[in-house]
């Protein structure tokens, strides 16, 4: 059952397209991070060709100095697989929860999902099965993504003339933390597409909560001191979860989540979402489609 | 052919089967037989109770009243689920997936070595096809492939929703073979079609539902005169043939 979780997710091209677009993200938001000084330096260099042409030279030596890779959060920020640290929404979760409901979905529009269960009359465990075909090209995903932004990390770190500043255990600690919450996200997105049975729907609730997040988030941290509701929406969880207390108030902003209960908070969603959608797979009719 | 150890005479029995959805009751006490290596012919018009029978036997939907078992267990209790090939309205087809692909999720998810994918591609004349991707298929095509997905784990019960919907005349010629064939070597078939006809070529007994209920069921020499299939099924709905408009229900 395992192995045809793991097939379906292979074959399927809008996975393989997500997967392909979060690569280039990803990897291409760590080039332009640990490039940023020297993007400013040339924005600054074009102002000499055409006057005025921008307004990067009105930023302070402060500002700029800020942008630097010697300064930890931005090296934490090139090296997070998720996407999160320093930018405010984890691309990376969010398109992790996409291809999840999206695979799921599809299962349920176009009546695949029936042969799965035909083969484990046991729905629950078809549940369970399409978690683990779900689960296992997220964490390669990860992997691959964190020798990726590792890579920009140091060619960055090379470029600018400046050392590391995370050590080898805080590097690891970000990218395994990132990839449990990748993989903590993708369960909770994919146990909604069981749950709601439908790859419109469960997309539209997760792009619903990234929207409502981006927004509802801020708002709150500039309206109430401590910590909100709104951090205990999911794709902010995984900025805090991969965030490191010493990285500076840039990365971790006044009132987020320790990382140990950010990923706890996570680990809740996924299992609550992930036992309502096993508990209706197993207990209700599998619906007739169209 | 045994249940738990217990001998039945029965590959699929369908006792008191009640269905009800949202009040509506949809399956009213139907009750029949599959014995083993007989083809069995469901009908029924539109909405009558078939596709919900077939359902509630394969797992899909739980019964409310009676019981649907294939070899004496339900679908849920049975060790090996692979015991019974199914084929609904509804294939699952991945217009992308070439139809390799689709065998070899359905062969992973069944435990069946992917050798076997190739070899019934070949049993329902696919193998030419095989790497092709299965929006390119033809109706026909497609019936075969969930024809194949059915027979791909040897199945000893086949439950068959439409099978030859979309086939041309030869490949109705090759199906009735297949299913004659599969029934002969001790296999039960469960089939469902509107194509009369071909349904009284093909099956040994009859089963005939209308308003969720069984209203006639029993060998096709007992119940069908020489009048054939579509005159007695016509009958047995209360629709009877008119003549003068050329056999169609009145």
């Amino acid at each position: 059952m395992i192995r045809g979780a793991l097939l379906r997710v292979r074959f399927s091209r809008a996975a393989r397209v997500v997967a392909v677009v979060a690569g280039v993200v990803l990897v291409g938001q760590a080039l332009l991070l640990v490039t940023l000084p020297l993007l400013v330096d040339a924005l600054i260099g074009l102002n000499d060709v055409v006057p005025n042409a921008t307004e990067a030279d009105r930023m302070t030596a402060e500002q700029r100095a800020q942008l630097g890779l010697d300064q930890v959060g931005v090296q934490l920020a090139a090296a997070d697989l998720t996407g999160g640290a320093g930018t405010g929404l984890a691309v990376g979760a969010v398109l992790a929860a996409v291809v999840a409901a999206l695979v799921v979905g599809n299962e349920f529009r176009r009546g695949s999902v029936v042969a799965s269960f035909l083969a484990e009359p046991r729905r629950g465990r078809v549940v369970g099965a399409s978690l683990v075909g779900l689960v296992v090209p997220v964490v390669a995903a990860g992997a691959v993504l964190a020798v990726a932004r590792g890579l920009v990390l140091l060619l960055g770190a090379r470029l600018q003339g400046v050392g590391l500043r995370l050590g080898a255990a805080e590097l690891a600690g970000v990218w395994v933390r990132g990839v449990v919450a990748l993989v903590l996200v993708t369960a909770a997105a994919a146990g909604l597409a069981f749950l709601v049975r439908s790859a419109g729907v469960a997309i539209g609730v997760v792009a619903g909560v990234a929207v409502l997040e981006s927004s509802v988030r801020p708002l709150l941290a500039l309206l109430v001191d401590g910590v909100t509701v709104a951090d205990a929406l999911p794709f902010g969880l995984v900025t805090d979860a991969v965030a490191l207390p010493a990285a500076g108030p840039q990365v971790l902003p006044e009132g987020a989540l320790p990382p140990g209960t950010a990923l706890g908070i996570l680990l809740a969603w996924a299992v609550v979402l992930v036992g309502a959608a096993w508990w209706r797979t197993e207990r209700t009719d599998v619906p007739v489609r169209g | 052919m045994s249940a738990g150890g217990v001998v039945t005479a029965e590959a699929v029995a369908v006792r008191g089967l009640v269905k009800r959805y949202d009040g509506r009751t949809v399956l009213d006490g139907v009750t029949f037989v599959a014995p083993h290596g007989t083809v069995v012919g469901l009908l029924g018009p539109n909405g009558s109770g078939k596709s919900t029978t077939v359902r509630v036997l394969l797992g899909l939907a739980a019964a409310d009243e009676g019981t649907a078992t294939v070899e004496g267990r339900t679908y849920r209790e049975l060790p090996e689920p692979s015991v019974v090939g199914a084929m609904g309205e509804d294939l699952g087809l991945h217009p992308r997936h070439t139809a390799r692909e689709h065998l070899r999720v359905l062969a992973a998810e069944r435990g069946v070595p992917v050798a076997r994918v190739d070899e019934v591609l070949a049993e329902v004349g696919l193998a030419e096809a095989a790497r092709r991707r299965i929006g390119t298929f033809s109706l026909g095509m497609r019936q075969r492939l969930g024809v194949a997905g059915a027979l791909l784990a040897h199945p000893r019960v086949l439950v068959l929703d439409e099978p030859a919907n979309g086939l041309d005349p030869e490949a109705v010629v090759w199906l009735r073979g297949l299913l004659r064939r599969f029934a002969a070597a001790g296999g039960t078939v469960l089939l469902t079609s509107h194509q009369l006809a071909e349904l009284e070529r093909v099956v040994d007994a009859l089963v005939v539902i209308d308003g969720g209920r069984v209203v006639a069921a029993g060998l096709l020499q007992d119940l069908v005169g020489p009048d054939g299939l579509e005159a007695f099924y016509l009958r047995v709905l209360g629709r009877v043939p008119d003549v003068r408009a050329g056999g169609g229900a009145a």
